[in-house]
């Protein structure tokens, strides 16, 4: 996973891995990115900027996705400009370039693309899923520049048969992988989610995990807040 | 076994690699990703947790899962907490502060143990250590980065940024200074160390994250 | 001669102040992590908070905005570990014409330095009551911690970021504070949503990630309260 690159009409970097990654983006000229609006930490003169309500991308998720809103920022560079774009978790931003193929990612994951790069959404697992405990999947292809976050570091592994990941800890995967979604039972319990939810992957394939995940935080700190 | 720290220092992730019939025991809820072949039991560890201590920590209940390999294979672990990971094979006796636990050979002896003000006005309080005792692996977790202090003479540390100390060494919990300036500095519950050993210390404290977090929530209504 | 050594950048940082005999500086009060016994550490001025009196910051004491001071005094030559509640980083920087502190963000300073938490600029500044910023001035280093990993800039022209990003900034700069986006469509649920324009020459201190939007996200996830 590279920490800097150029893309159409920007270079950008990583910076602070891995712990508080910041994308950062440096617009040449015409480069557009599009982001969750709550991420922009700065920007400069240059950039026109449209924020708008992007209902059909996310769908009704909610608190789920660590977003502020459903509020999507185009960033269109009409001279050279800068931005600074971070997820609201800390850790770390992968990129994964596309170029004309596709790459599923957990909803929660996405940070950034460039113009010419589509997201949609995916039906995530059986209906008794969704709600505070589902997973929701997103799907995004076209070409150009992708960036995906996670809650503490990522971590690529690759499935060579078949591998069990725990769904708050998903970040992104092949989608020549096929997966089931399934409950177990109270061994995987949280106080969140009550019963675990894990994904089992099968077939042959990377995926990138992050090593934290926001329902076990909040197992952790549950017995310590005051009444 | 084989066990690597991925991540160091921030966020650590900790890879067991297990052989054939080889086992791992971890808190409830550390599972990250592991292999097929993994089989899984649940279960409290030993008996020895006593129903009185287990009150005395809120209804929390401590329960853990080991992970046994069929034919060898991967789990990938890690705390709720943000922080560290460090592996401290153990021959002898070792004190873990509750949340520091994160894995080990699930032949480890625990026993819990609160270690409190004793008499007046704030008895009860204080914090909750684990003993572990036994040989095998042990693998603990911090909130924040985890400093080595090497105790020869005396220390003082704030309760809430300990991990794990030696058991050679002598303990006390006090309160710092008089009644005011403990409430007015904010400084709490502290641990006077003396004698010779070592204090794994870690960079933050849960308390405070907590106190500071609780207004974040929203209040509960009739519905809850 | 004090000595200060910032340790675990920029994840969990630290801060080790080394105290030759006689010596003393401040820290925010409930930073302590340990000490050597050659250090004491007294409570040392209450300042009140910007709303709600002396009350209203009792209430808050616990969570660090109430400005409470200890000073730690060696009588020989000791140390004392330091380190804010939040994850992230520590930096030090030493006072040339003062410095405007985001009060969540001051972890300690030298006793020569006065502080004083009334800043008048503080009420345009932030539309949330749940910041105040304080006013550093004199000779000496001041120690700061942020959410996420800081980064220091010397400003020379325009330059706009959001305020949950602001750590410090000094009072040479010029600034004015707008919604986000291009109309008020660009508010965010969490009503934040507010950046600050900074015109001039002067170094700011930003930090990687916004601790409101951590704090509601997370907040929105944890068993409810009883009031």
């Amino acid at each position: 996973m590279s920490d800097q690159g150029i893309g159409k009409g920007y270079s950008w970097k990583i910076a602070n891995r891995p712990s508080f990654s910041t994308l950062q983006v440096d617009f040449t000229s015409d480069g557009s990115i599009y982001s969750e609006a709550g991420s922009m930490v700065y920007y400069s003169n240059g950039l026109s900027i449209e924020t708008k309500l992007h209902g059909g991308f996310f769908g009704a998720l909610g608190k789920m996705l660590s977003k502020e809103s459903l509020f999507i920022s185009q960033y269109r560079a009409t001279s050279p400009a800068k931005l600074g774009l971070s997820p609201t978790m800390p850790g770390d931003i992968a990129h994964i370039p596309l170029i004309g193929n596709t790459m599923r990612l957990s909803a929660s994951a996405f940070l950034a693309a460039s113009e010419g790069i589509t997201i949609s959404t995916v039906y995530g697992g059986c209906k008794s899923l969704f709600g505070r405990s589902g997973l929701f999947i997103l799907e995004a292809s076209g070409t150009g520049d992708l960036f995906a976050s996670g809650y503490g570091i990522i971590s690529e592994e690759t499935v060579k048969g078949s591998m069990t990941v725990d769904t708050g800890h998903l970040v992104a995967w092949e989608p020549s992988l096929t997966y089931r979604i399934k409950r177990v039972g109270s061994w995987k319990s949280t106080l969140l989610s009550g019963e675990g939810l894990v994904v089992e992957f099968s077939g042959m394939g990377k995926i990138l995990i992050c090593s934290r995940n926001v329902s076990s935080l909040v197992s952790w700190i549950s017995p310590w807040l005051p009444a | 076994m084989n066990i690597e720290i991925i991540g160091k220092p921030d966020f650590s992730l900790a890879k067991v690699l297990l052989i054939s019939g080889e086992s791992i025991s971890a808190e409830s809820g550390a599972m990250v990703a592991m292999s097929s072949g993994i089989e899984i039991d649940t279960g409290m560890r030993g008996g020895i947790f006593e129903a009185a201590k287990r009150s005395l920590l809120g209804g929390e209940s401590f329960f853990m899962n080991t992970f046994t390999a069929r034919n060898g294979g991967m789990v990938l672990l890690a705390p709720g907490a943000p922080g560290d990971i460090i592996n401290l094979p153990l021959n002898g006796e070792i004190f873990v502060q509750k949340d520091g636990y994160l894995a080990g050979s699930p032949s480890i002896k625990i026993e819990t143990k609160f270690q409190g003000l004793g008499k007046g006005l704030l008895s009860g309080e204080g914090f909750f250590i684990l003993k572990c005792s036994g040989s095998g692996v042990l693998l603990l977790s911090s909130y924040g980065a985890i400093e080595e202090i090497e105790v020869n003479g005396e220390y003082i540390v704030d309760t809430g940024h300990i991990v794990a100390f030696d058991s050679t060494l002598n303990y006390s919990v006090e309160k710092l200074g008089n009644w005011k300036a403990t409430i007015l500095s904010g400084e709490f519950f502290v641990c006077r160390f003396s004698g010779h050993g070592k204090v794994y210390i870690q960079s933050r404290a849960v308390r405070p994250f907590a106190h500071w977090i609780h207004p974040f929530r929203r209040v509960k209504s009739k519905n809850d | 001669m004090r000595k200060i050594s910032i340790l675990h950048k920029p994840a969990y940082a630290m801060a080790r102040i080394e105290l030759s005999q006689g010596e003393s500086f401040l820290v925010e009060a409930g930073s302590m992590v340990s000490k050597s016994a050659e250090v004491s550490l007294t409570p040392q001025k209450v300042k009140r908070a910007r709303s709600g009196g002396l009350l209203g910051a009792v209430k808050s004491m616990l969570s660090g905005e109430f400005f409470l001071i200890n000073k730690a005094y060696s009588n020989l030559n000791g140390h004392i570990l330091v380190a804010p509640t939040q994850i992230g980083d520590i930096i030090e920087h030493t006072l040339k014409g003062g410095l405007i502190i985001q009060s969540g963000s001051f972890l300690g300073c030298d006793d020569e330095i006065s502080l004083d938490g009334e800043w008048q600029g503080a009420r345009s500044f932030f539309a949330g009551e749940s910041l105040f910023m304080m006013h550093a001035r004199g000779q000496g280093s001041v120690l700061m911690n942020s959410f996420g990993a800081i980064d220091a800039l010397d400003l020379d022209g325009e330059f706009i970021v959001d305020t949950g990003h602001i750590v410090a900034f000094e009072p040479s700069l010029s600034y004015s504070i707008t919604k986000f986006g291009s109309s008020w469509l660009g508010a965010f649920f969490s009503g934040e949503g507010l950046v600050a324009r900074f015109s001039g020459k002067g170094r700011l201190y930003t930090q990687s990630h916004n601790l409101n939007a951590f704090g509601k996200f997370v907040g929105s996830l944890l068993p409810p309260r009883s009031s």
